[in-house]
């Protein structure tokens, strides 16, 4: 008889394996597939409480639609995400997708309609409220539009010209606006040529449509008070290809392109004319339009709200490469001919860029370095408002992959609300929190292909205190919120931006009790206590933390030292006066009597 | 002024510090090297570097370092004065310096006075001054240096009796001296490695062969 056909042993191997089920499901926590750590003042890694957590993760499918319906097949190479917050109370009134849950009742947030025409045909659009998601789904040549529920809302995937649509060099005639006024060609600044059709009116650019070449940029901004979509059409990357910034409404309804400048300035750094395929683009409070072009490295090319080249904006500075210092001194030597045939390294573009609400452009750069011109600050000059702050941003300790160490990559940048500023690592999926002052808070995700992990991620954006991720390869956006932790360092951080420190010291203690270790959290306990003027407290507190911090405290501290003791100081410098002067008198009448002595 | 100059040992460092000219010609005339006040002193320029490097105000000395090891600092001090003595003895003897390895010893050991005096103090200040009053401290460890440098130079122009453009002359080929013996010293030192290193795996190799 085997050992377990007893029916006794049988009995205790079950309790046993239930025991062992019911103890290794207990053991199973909700841990993160990341870790998240910090730095210390020696720039050496230690683990923190995690401040964010995955909260969701949507791809194609977790789009919500009408019942039964799958317009949105998967997403295939999407490469950028906006979150755009309507400025207006009342939401914005937009044509929907047949099939979005909106329209069907489906949903709660159910707008009112109004009458209205698009493309000359009278439709119905509907009030949608709260925030509006735009994924760019570039290899479907498509934009997404969810709100924050991810219920479809539209699909940009053809867009048409506007009546008030004007055109370059059209052959024709056109009216005081530059709208054609009849039949005729318009023939592009880039010679791609366009025939518009005009319809009993005379007036309308009927039955034009256009679609987009693998658009890879997005923004979205409220002008006029109308929403406006700039849409960076890349253009698949061809030398001749259409490239171009599509500016249309919410109702996929074109009034503007922005296409390659004329300019003799617009070449790249080599004196080549440059190609023109916008990768991302930016618009500014007073209608600007910033453009990165990857094959310009010269800063955003830069465009007003007509549609007038403006120049470059921002440029990052050259390097200080070994090479970049031996030109210097070859420059010296060598004569002009010799120095020309020399290919000079030109500086580096910037990857990605947001803008906040003070209308600062924070650029963020790939390079080796984690100094100054990872993150630049511009301000509307094109100045780098951070380049002499000495700041660090990114990982100070890079993986080493058989051998060869993994730089990190820095794609993307969001800043919030608060001013806070986000950074996307692609080679190691991470993204770095950091506060105006480029305080680092928090860093999360990682890589890998759990939930919150990434394979390519490519856009960041943020929307109160959630923050957006989008992946490329997985083709999903990762929502991430506060953990409890997390929501805990906000509130501090909040009282402690806005200058209230005493009052931020409740949750400074708190974020500490949770974890000793929080770098922030020292500095914020430090200038709570300078306010409240415990002086010493403040210097342990910045010990290691903050120089500046440190040196403010130790001021009020020193100056208070010395006026508390004066009278212990006075008595001793007094005393020491007395003492010396006592001595001195002592040595002349001692040296007298000597003398005295031996001469009688 | 007249100074009577029997001075005990101990006294002879203090006395050149304040006559850093003639000093050491009197240091000469009175034979008062004295190899312990040397050692000493060398060995006070190293526990001063490591209290600078210990006890240096936060404000001052931000980079302090996590993990404090001693070894940089012994060779930064002592070895350094060694090489140095050694350098400049090896040298001066071939081109008719009349210092002694002792005299060499001493007298650069004395010349090191102002300089621990003045670290000495800059420590201290480090400690009650703000980065904007830092001045002063620049100022108390510039002294320090000037000091020593120009003890050393007027120390080694007494105890070789050479003129001035020689002394600079010989200063700078001890200089080069020094590299050089410190660049044999490294040659010397991964020389014994690969030795050490031929002999163990021998020793592994028979190891294997007889187990």
């Amino acid at each position: 008889m085997s050992f377990f056909q007893k029916k006794s042993t049988k009995i205790i191997s079950a309790v046993i394996l239930a025991v062992v089920m019911v103890t290794t499901m207990l053991t199973v926590t909700a841990d993160q597939p990341f870790i998240t750590f910090g730095y210390d003042w020696w720039l050496d890694t230690y683990p923190n409480q995690s401040g964010y957590v995955v909260d969701r993760v949507i791809d194609a499918a977790g789009i919500r639609v009408r019942d039964g319906a799958n317009p949105v097949s998967h997403f295939r190479t999407p490469q950028d995400l906006f979150i755009y917050e309507n400025p207006t109370p009342g939401g914005v009134y937009v044509l929907l997708h047949e099939d979005s849950p909106i329209n069907t009742g489906a949903s709660a947030t159910t707008g009112d309609t109004i009458r209205s025409t698009v493309r000359g045909e009278a439709v119905t659009l509907t009030r949608v409220e709260g925030v509006l998601v735009f994924i760019v789904d570039s290899g479907n040549n498509r934009i997404i539009v969810v709100n924050e529920e991810f219920e479809l809302i539209r699909i940009i995937d053809e867009l048409f010209y506007r009546t008030d649509y004007r055109v370059e060099n059209f052959i024709g005639e056109v009216d005081e606006y530059g709208i054609p006024t009849e039949q005729g060609e318009a023939r592009f600044r880039n010679e791609v040529e366009r025939v518009f059709e005009l319809d009993q009116d005379g007036r309308y650019v009927r039955g034009r449509t256009t679609t987009m070449d693998s658009p890879r940029g997005i923004y979205v901004t409220n002008f006029h008070g109308e929403t406006r979509v700039y849409i960076a059409d890349f253009s698949g990357g061809h030398v001749h290809g259409n490239g171009r910034v599509i500016a249309a409404d919410l109702n996929s309804g074109i009034w503007m392109e922005y296409h390659q400048p004329e300019s003799d300035t617009f070449v790249t750094e080599e004196g080549t004319p440059a190609t023109f395929n916008p990768e991302k683009v930016l618009i500014d409070n007073v209608g600007n339009v910033y453009i990165i072009v990857p094959t310009i490295s010269r800063g955003a090319v830069t465009f007003d709200e007509n549609g007038v080249f403006r120049g470059y904006f921002g440029a990052n500075r050259v390097a200080q490469t070994a090479e970049a210092i031996l030109n210097y001194f070859l420059r010296l030597i060598l004569p002009r001919e010799v120095m020309d045939r020399r290919v000079t390294p030109p500086p580096v573009v910037f990857s990605n860029f947001a803008i906040d609400e003070d209308q600062f452009i924070y650029t963020v750069t790939t390079t080796r370095a984690t100094g100054v011109d990872v993150v630049s600050k511009l301000n509307p000059a094109g100045d780098n408002v951070f380049a002499d702050r000495n700041m660090t941003w990114g990982a100070f300790h890079n993986p080493i992959v058989q051998g060869r160490e993994l730089y990190s990559q820095m794609v993307a940048i969001a800043v919030d609300e608060k001013g806070d500023i986000f950074i996307l690592c692609q080679r190691t999926g991470q993204i770095f929190q950091y506060d105006k002052e480029g305080h680092l808070l928090f860093i999360f995700g990682g890589s890998g292909n759990q939930q919150g992990t990434f394979n390519t991620p490519v856009a960041i954006d943020t929307h109160q205190n959630s923050v957006f991720v989008l992946d490329e390869n997985k083709a999903t956006v990762t929502v991430f919120a506060l953990t409890e932790f997390g929501s805990l360092v906000a509130t501090a951080m909040e009282l402690f931006e806005r200058g209230d420190y005493a009052a931020s010291r409740a949750p400074w203690e708190e974020v500490m009790r949770r974890d000793a270790n929080f770098y922030m959290a020292s500095i914020g306990m430090g200038n709570a206590m300078l306010s409240l003027e415990y002086f010493e407290e403040a210097l342990e507190y910045f010990y290691r933390h903050s120089l500046g911090g440190y040196s403010r405290a130790f001021r009020e501290f020193r100056t208070n030292y010395i006026r508390d003791n004066f009278n212990t100081f006075l008595f001793i410098a007094l005393t020491g006066v007395a003492i010396l002067i006592g001595a001195n008198i002592g040595l002349k009448v001692y040296r007298k009597r000597k003398k005295a002595l031996s001469g009688a | 002024m007249v100074y009577d100059l029997q001075l005990p040992a101990w006294k002879w460092p203090f006395y050149v510090t304040r006559h850093p000219f003639e000093g050491f010609e009197d240091l000469r005339w009175k034979q008062g090297y004295n190899m312990k006040a040397a050692l000493v002193m060398v060995l006070a320029f190293f526990v001063v570097t490591v209290i600078q490097a210990r006890a240096s105000g936060f404000l001052f000395n931000p980079a302090t370092p996590k993990v404090f090891n001693i070894v940089p600092y012994f060779s930064m001090t002592i070895l350094l004065f060694f090489v140095w003595v050694i350098g400049n003895w090896s040298l001066c003897t071939l081109f008719n310096g009349e210092g002694t390895m002792k005299s060499i010893c001493c007298v650069s050991a004395y010349a090191l006075m102002p300089y621990i005096f003045s670290m000495v103090i800059a420590t201290a200040l480090s400690n009650v001054l703000l980065p904007r009053e830092a001045g002063f401290l620049t100022f108390v460890s510039a002294l320090g240096v000037v000091w020593s440098t120009l003890m050393m130079i007027s120390g080694m122009k007494a105890v070789h009796q050479y003129s001035v453009p020689k002394t600079l002359l010989a200063i700078l080929f001890t200089l080069v001296a020094m590299v050089i013996i410190l660049f044999i010293v490294v040659l010397l030192v991964s020389l014994f490695q690969q030795v050490y290193i031929f002999f163990y795996t021998i020793y592994t190799e028979l190891l294997f062969r007889f187990n």
